[in-house]
């Protein structure tokens, strides 16, 4: 498999997944009117990535602003990697990082915890 | 010729921040909450806030695209919106037609979010989060519960009769 990149623009992220790594990252701001079709690439990429995946598997989210649309996406996004661990096939982390005084963005962030990984929550000055 | 004197006296009386009237095609959503962004900026308003503005703006303005009466006429699908900044909280009314049964819906979600505490709030939208399945156009249901945590406020709305399809539908909301 090939590692899946994705630049970003206006309304969509720059995403970044190293399967060989393990290594993820989604960065930039996810404000599509509908996100299903931008998601769509990575839930397929991530099913695929799964059956094989690498020991461990660190995913970094750095957005900016997020929609709700987008929210429904990023959860699918965590429920494809908590596979892994539900079926022990390797330790997942996600890295959530928000602006200092986005307490918005905490609070978003916070509302994953029905998803059984653990969330680092990095504050950041700027994303 | 139209005064733009006054208009231009009224909307600095008034700090409105930006008025638009229009489709919402293509990328004018993200042009229109991209130009409120820099604008606050500019205003030095507090990072918390300005984001708040930046996605209730958004999600409404998603909304209005999402559910607002499609192709009936090009008149009919027009979107209209102002933002005021008035004394530390911003204040933001949009405005377009609605067929029927969006009206329907739209009441309903209103009155039970209007109703639903912060912490009542948070459960249902989690609720939708993890339960809930996007329709076509992108809509999870979740729109207006986020608007409604962000901006810290009960929405205000209303419809207005046009004819036996459509409504006028008016949503104000005060983020602080």
């Amino acid at each position: 498999m090939d590692k899946l990149i994705i630049n970003g623009n206006i309304k969509t992220p720059d995403v970044s997944f190293d399967h060989e790594k393990g290594q993820f990252e989604i960065g930039g701001r996810s404000i599509p009117e509908n996100a299903v079709d931008f998601y769509k690439p990575i839930y397929e990429w991530l099913d695929d990535y799964v059956k094989f995946p690498a020991a461990k598997t660190e995913l970094d989210i750095k957005l900016g602003y997020f929609n709700t649309s987008s929210s429904k996406c990023l959860l699918d996004v965590f429920k494809k990697v908590e596979y892994l661990t539900k079926n022990n096939k390797g330790q997942v982390t996600v890295n959530c990082y928000y602006e200092e005084d986005d307490e918005d963005m905490l609070d978003a962030g916070e509302d994953y915890d029905i998803i059984n990984i653990p969330f680092n929550f990095v504050s950041v000055e700027e994303l | 010729m139209i005064n733009l004197k006054e208009i231009a006296r009224e909307m600095s009386d008034k700090n409105i921040i930006l008025t638009y009237q229009g489709l919402l095609e293509a990328d004018i959503i993200s042009d229109l909450v991209g130009f409120v962004e820099d604008r606050l900026k500019e205003r030095v308003i507090k990072k918390g806030l300005r984001k708040k503005v930046y996605m209730v703006m958004l999600e409404s303005l998603q909304n209005s695209f999402k559910h607002g009466t499609p192709n009936y006429s090009d008149d009919m699908r027009v979107t209209t919106m102002a933002l005021i900044y008035d004394d530390d909280n911003f204040e933001l009314t949009l405005g377009n037609f609605v067929p029927f049964e969006n009206r329907v819906r739209l009441e309903s979600s209103l009155k039970l979010i209007n109703s639903f505490s912060e912490e009542e709030l948070k459960e249902k939208y989690l609720e939708i989060l993890n339960n809930g399945v996007q329709s076509d156009v992108g809509g999870s249901g979740l729109g207006l519960i986020d608007i409604a945590r962000k901006s810290g406020n009960k929405i205000d709305y209303r419809f207005d009769e046009v004819d036996n399809e459509n409504s006028y539908f008016t949503l104000n909301i005060k983020i602080s």
